[in-house]
């Protein structure tokens, strides 16, 4: 037998057409039956002088009987074996390859969080009360206990996803349970997240936008209508605060349309309500008496006396 | 007779005889096989059968490296297969002394 160090190319394209007519056989067993045919072609190869489709038939051929004997059923439908062989094809890429490899290498994790999902998953199934010192911690009973399953469960999924990777018997229900647990984590985020306000605790919201100039239950105030206590609408009224200061109502842009009092000295007075509008144009104010829709209340109390001046009003 | 036809209902058992005599790996079986007078036995046929009793635990497999080309995995019986073997043995036997007894009195009719 000569060295066969590099594989004759024949050899090659036998393998991969037998590897095409086996699309639908389990990747696994599949792997193995042609790591099989693979030394027996090689020595095939280097035993005969002839070609190997000579001696050993058309690969098609060689995969049906191959097949066959292993007992293996043939493929269900084209269509199902078409998508295995694409998807094996995809995953031989070595740009798949490598990502495939780099989340291989993260599984790990996967493991870990696969085991934390379960417990937290069948604690919200079950409707558990969970821990209010660590949010995401399920109550088992209690809290401790809930991290002694999470631990014991994260140690059982790693060691489950050891074990997976030497056998293949497992790869079914593995598959099946990291479905689950894959959509178990969508719940247990969406709660995590919940939790992650705490909810008894009170929010206290710190207004630091101050209104400059006049406000009212916190929004600004920009005009003020004073009625006598017989309904009657005052004009140019000045309002003080009770320190003494202007209750000044004005805008940092100068609005020419406003009709602004002014002192002998030339002072603008922005305390005088109800603060009135000029027609554009004109130094008109068009209604002087308009404001607002208010229904004014029929006052009982009788006027406050004052002792300088005689009152003319009669007490109801 | 098609002797492909009478090797497929007996080739577990020939695999299986080859195997307990000594641990070989896919070529090498064909090839005792073949040495033994089975000369028409099928590499593939071998193969998938070699696979198929390694999956009902007839056989066990280890893998060999080999200098030359890709590793080997060598199949050895287990005692499943002996006992496997031992009853294709005892059904072949009894088998094979029907046939003879038939053939042998009706040799004119196949001539």
């Amino acid at each position: 037998m000569t060295t066969a160090a590099h594989v004759p190319s024949e050899v090659e394209t036998y393998l991969a057409r037998v590897r095409a007519a086996l699309a639908d056989v389990p990747a696994d067993e599949r792997d193995d039956l042609l790591a099989e045919v693979e030394v027996s072609l090689h020595e095939t190869a280097s035993e005969t002088e002839g070609s190997v489709a000579a001696q050993l038939g058309p690969p098609e051929d060689f995969a049906a009987e191959l097949r066959s004997a292993a007992g293996l059923h043939p493929s269900t439908t084209p269509v199902a074996a078409g998508l295995r062989e694409t998807i094996d094809r995809l995953a031989r890429h070595p740009r798949v390859s490598a990502s495939l490899r780099f989340l291989r290498e993260l599984a790990p994790i996967w493991w870990a969080l696969r085991g934390y999902v379960a417990v937290a998953g069948l604690a919200l199934a079950a409707g558990a009360s969970w821990s209010i010192s660590h949010e995401a911690l399920p109550r088992v009973g209690n809290a401790k206990l809930g991290a002694v399953a999470i631990l014991a469960a994260v140690a059982a999924s790693i060691a489950l996803g050891l074990w997976s990777r030497r056998t293949t018997q497992a790869r079914l229900p593995v598959a099946f349970l990291n479905l689950v647990l894959l959509a178990a984590v969508i719940p247990v985020a969406v709660h995590l997240s919940h939790r992650a306000e705490p909810v008894s605790a009170t929010r206290f919201v710190v207004q630091t936008n101050i209104i400059h100039g006049l406000a009212y239950n916190g929004a600004p105030v920009d005009n003020i209508y004073p009625y006598t206590r017989d309904g009657r609408l005052l004009h140019d009224v000045l309002l003080y605060s009770g320190a003494g200061a202007p209750l000044n109502v004005s805008t940092t842009a100068y609005d020419p349309l406003r009709r602004i009092l002014v002192t002998k000295s030339g002072a603008r007075i922005y305390n005088a309500f109800p603060v009135r509008y000029f027609e554009p144009g004109t130094r008109v104010v068009l209604r002087p008496n308009a404001g607002p829709k208010v229904k004014l209340p029929r006052i009982a109390t009788p006027p406050l006396a004052l002792p300088a001046k005689k009152h003319r009003g009669k007490a109801r | 007779m098609d002797r492909s036809q009478l090797l497929r209902g007996t080739l577990d058992a020939a695999a299986l005889a080859v195997v307990a005599e000594q641990d070989g790996y896919g070529y090498d079986v064909v090839r005792r096989l073949r040495a033994a007078g089975l000369t028409d036995v099928g590499d593939a046929s071998v193969y998938g059968t070699l696979r198929r009793l390694y999956r009902a635990g007839a056989l066990t497999s280890y893998v060999e490296p080999s200098d030359e080309g890709p590793h080997r995995r060598y199949y050895g019986i287990t005692a499943r297969g002996r006992d496997q073997l031992a009853e294709a043995r005892t059904d072949w036997a009894e088998f094979s002394q029907a046939l003879s007894t038939l053939l042998e009195t009706d040799v004119e009719v196949t001539a």
